[in-house]
C-alpha cells in the first residue's frame, strides 16, 4: 500500500473494525491510532498520541524486534508480517500480526505506518475448537448418568454432567483428583485393593457392591448408598482428524502396552483424512477399522456389528501389535455351509486314500540340510 | 531373528453385544437420530465458528507460495466435515470435502492461486443457509466440481 499525503485516507482506513492501524513518526512517537487498536489495548486513542509506541505498548521482551520492524529504514520495509504482542490496560496480552506499510506523507515529515490483525480472539477460538475436538470426552461428559473415568493410577479424567449432579460438585474441581475422594475415608483402602483385583482378574466388568455395600461421598460431605459398575472398554472410537494424527499414536501405545486392560479392545478410527497414506497409518497403528466422515448411524451400526463378529487373530511382533492385517479366506463361518461353489458341504466322511509316508511328505516340503 | 506371536483373544465387544438389551435395528437408528438432533445446534455453532476462522485466515493470504499456510486452511476445513452433515448441512460437507481436495492439489504443486479457494469459501458461506438457494444448490455444487476437477491433485 502506498499512502498519499492528501485525501481522507486516515478516516477511511481507521473506520475498519478488523484492522489495527498505527502511524508513527520517524522517532517512533505515535501520530495516529485507530479506534480498533485503541480498543484492543484498552486506552483512548487520544491518550496514546505523542507517546513512544514501543515503550507504551509493546511487551518488554519484544521491544527490540518491534523497534527494528516498525522503525527500520524505508529502503528495507519488511515484506513478511510478524507477530508482536502488545500490553493491554487490563493486564492481558494482545497478539497482533503486523504488516509494515510504505508511506509517503509529505516531503518534510517521514512516517512509518503499520496495520495488524488481532490474533487473540482467533487463538482463543482455535483453542476452543481444539477442546471441542476431544469428542470422545465431550460426549461422555454430557452423559446424564454419573460417568467417572480415571487413568491407570485412579486419577479422574472425565466427570460427567450426571456425576456433577450426583456428587454435587463441579467437573473443574474434580479433574485431577483421586477417585477415592468420592468415597468415605473408611472405604478407600478397600476400594484400592478391589480395583486392583479387578484389573488382575481379567473380568470384563463388575458390579461394585456385589460383595459389600457401596457408599459414596458427596462434595457436601453427605454419604449416600450407591450402585456402581466398573468396566473395561468394549469399544474405543477415536476421532483422528487432529493435525498431528494423535489418535494413531494413542492406538499404537494401547496395542503395545503388554499389561494394558484395553489392549485388545476393538478400535474404530474416524477421520476426515482419507488419503491412502493416512489409512495405512491408521491400519498400521493397530486400528480395527477406519471410517471416513461424514458418519451415518447405519454405517456406524454396521461397523460395530462387523467388529463384534471379527474373528481375526492378534499379532505381536517387534514392528507391529494389533489385529492381523492380513485377510485370508479360511472357509465359511463355522456352522454354515458356505455359498461358494468350492465350499464343501456337510460331513467330510472318512479318508478315501492311504496316509502319506514321511518320504512322500518330505518330497513335498523340499527339506534342507542343517546341523544341530 | 524377528519373533512373532499370534493369538486369539476373547472378543469382548461380541460379549457386550450379546449381553445388551435386544433392540431392533429400526429402534437403534431412531435413537441415534434423536441423539444427533440433540447436538444439531452445537454442530451448527461449530460450523459458524469454523467458517469465521476460515474467512479470517483467508484474509492473511501470503504473497508467495506457502504450503504451511495451505495446510492451516486444510486443518480448518477438515473441522467442517462431518459436523456440517450433523448440523443438517450435507451440501456444505460436500463443498468442504471439495475444498480439501483443491487445497491438497495446490499444496502438491498445482499452481498458487487464490481464486479456487475464494470460490469454495464463498460457496460454503452460501451453503450455510441453503434454503435461500433453492435449485441453485445443485448448480453451485456442479460449479465446485468443475473447479475441483481443475485443481485437485492426481
Amino acid at each position: 500500500m502506498h499512502l498519499a499525503a492528501s485525501g481522507p485516507w486516515w478516516d477511511e482506513l481507521s473506520a475498519t473494525a478488523e484492522l489495527a492501524l498505527v502511524v508513527l513518526r520517524a522517532d517512533g512517537v505515535i501520530e495516529h491510532v485507530n479506534p480498533f487498536l485503541a480498543g484492543l489495548v484498552g486506552q483512548p486513542a487520544a491518550s496514546l498520541v505523542g507517546r513512544s509506541f514501543v515503550d507504551a505498548l509493546v511487551v518488554d521482551a519484544h521491544r527490540e524486534r518491534a523497534a527494528s520492524f516498525f522503525l527500520g529504514g524505508e529502503q528495507a520495509v519488511p515484506t513478511e508480517p510478524i507477530i508482536i504482542p502488545l500490553n493491554a490496560m487490563n493486564g492481558a496480552r494482545v497478539e497482533i500480526r503486523w504488516t509494515r506499510v510504505r508511506c509517503d506523507l509529505g516531503p518534510v515529515k517521514r512516517f512509518h505506518a503499520a496495520s495488524g490483525i488481532d490474533l487473540t480472539l482467533q487463538m482463543r477460538q482455535e483453542a476452543e475448537i481444539e477442546r471441542s475436538g476431544a469428542m470422545v470426552f465431550s460426549y461422555l461428559q454430557a452423559s446424564p448418568e454419573a460417568v467417572v473415568i480415571t487413568d491407570a493410577s485412579g486419577v479422574i479424567v472425565v466427570f460427567s454432567d450426571g456425576a456433577e449432579k450426583v456428587f454435587r460438585c463441579k467437573r473443574e474441581g474434580m479433574a485431577g483428583k483421586p477417585i477415592s475422594d468420592l468415597m468415605p475415608a473408611r472405604f478407600r483402602a478397600a476400594h484400592a485393593a478391589l480395583a486392583d483385583g479387578f484389573i488382575r482378574s481379567g473380568a470384563p466388568s463388575r458390579k461394585m457392591g456385589e460383595r459389600t455395600e457401596i457408599r459414596a461421598l458427596r462434595y457436601t460431605g453427605e454419604e449416600f448408598a450407591a450402585e456402581a459398575t466398573i468396566a473395561r472398554l468394549d469399544l474405543i472410537i477415536f476421532d483422528a482428524s487432529s493435525p498431528a494424527f494423535a489418535a494413531c499414536d494413542f492406538v499404537q501405545a494401547l496395542r503395545r502396552d503388554a499389561h494394558g486392560r484395553n489392549r485388545h479392545a476393538p478400535v474404530l478410527v474416524i477421520t476426515a483424512y482419507t488419503q491412502f497414506s493416512r489409512i495405512n497409518i491408521a491400519r498400521d497403528s493397530g486400528a480395527n477399522f477406519v471410517i471416513a466422515k461424514p458418519l451415518t448411524p447405519m454405517m456406524f451400526l454396521q461397523r460395530i456389528q462387523w467388529l463384534s463378529r471379527d474373528r481375526r487373530g492378534y499379532v505381536d511382533c517387534a514392528t507391529y501389535a494389533g489385529p492381523d492385517r492380513r485377510f485370508k479366506f479360511q472357509g465359511p463361518p463355522p456352522g454354515t455351509d458356505g455359498r461358494r461353489a468350492g465350499d464343501l458341504k456337510g460331513e467330510l466322511g472318512i479318508a478315501t486314500e492311504p496316509n502319506m509316508s514321511q518320504a512322500d511328505i518330505d518330497a513335498l516340503m523340499q527339506p534342507t540340510r542343517f546341523v544341530l | 531373528m524377528t519373533s512373532l506371536k499370534q493369538y486369539f483373544p476373547a472378543n469382548r465387544l461380541a460379549d457386550a453385544v450379546s449381553r445388551a438389551k435386544p433392540l431392533s435395528v429400526e429402534e437403534c437408528l431412531k435413537q441415534a437420530d434423536e441423539n444427533l438432533r440433540h447436538i444439531q445446534g452445537a454442530c451448527a455453532d461449530h460450523v459458524d465458528r469454523t467458517l469465521e476462522l476460515l474467512e479470517t485466515r483467508l484474509r492473511e493470504w501470503p504473497a508467495e507460495r506457502d504450503v504451511a499456510y495451505l495446510d492451516s486452511l486444510y486443518q480448518l476445513v477438515l473441522r467442517l466435515i462431518g459436523a456440517a452433515t450433523t448440523a443438517g448441512l450435507p451440501d456444505l460437507d460436500r463443498a468442504a470435502a471439495s475444498l480439501c481436495e483443491v487445497l491438497e492439489g495446490l499444496a502438491s504443486g498445482r499452481g498458487w492461486e487464490r481464486d479456487p479457494i475464494d470460490i469454495h469459501v464463498h460457496a460454503l458461506r452460501l451453503l450455510r443457509r441453503p434454503a435461500g438457494l433453492g435449485p441453485g444448490v445443485v448448480r453451485l455444487l456442479e460449479g465446485l466440481t468443475k473447479v475441483r476437477t481443475k485443481y485437485a491433485a492426481g
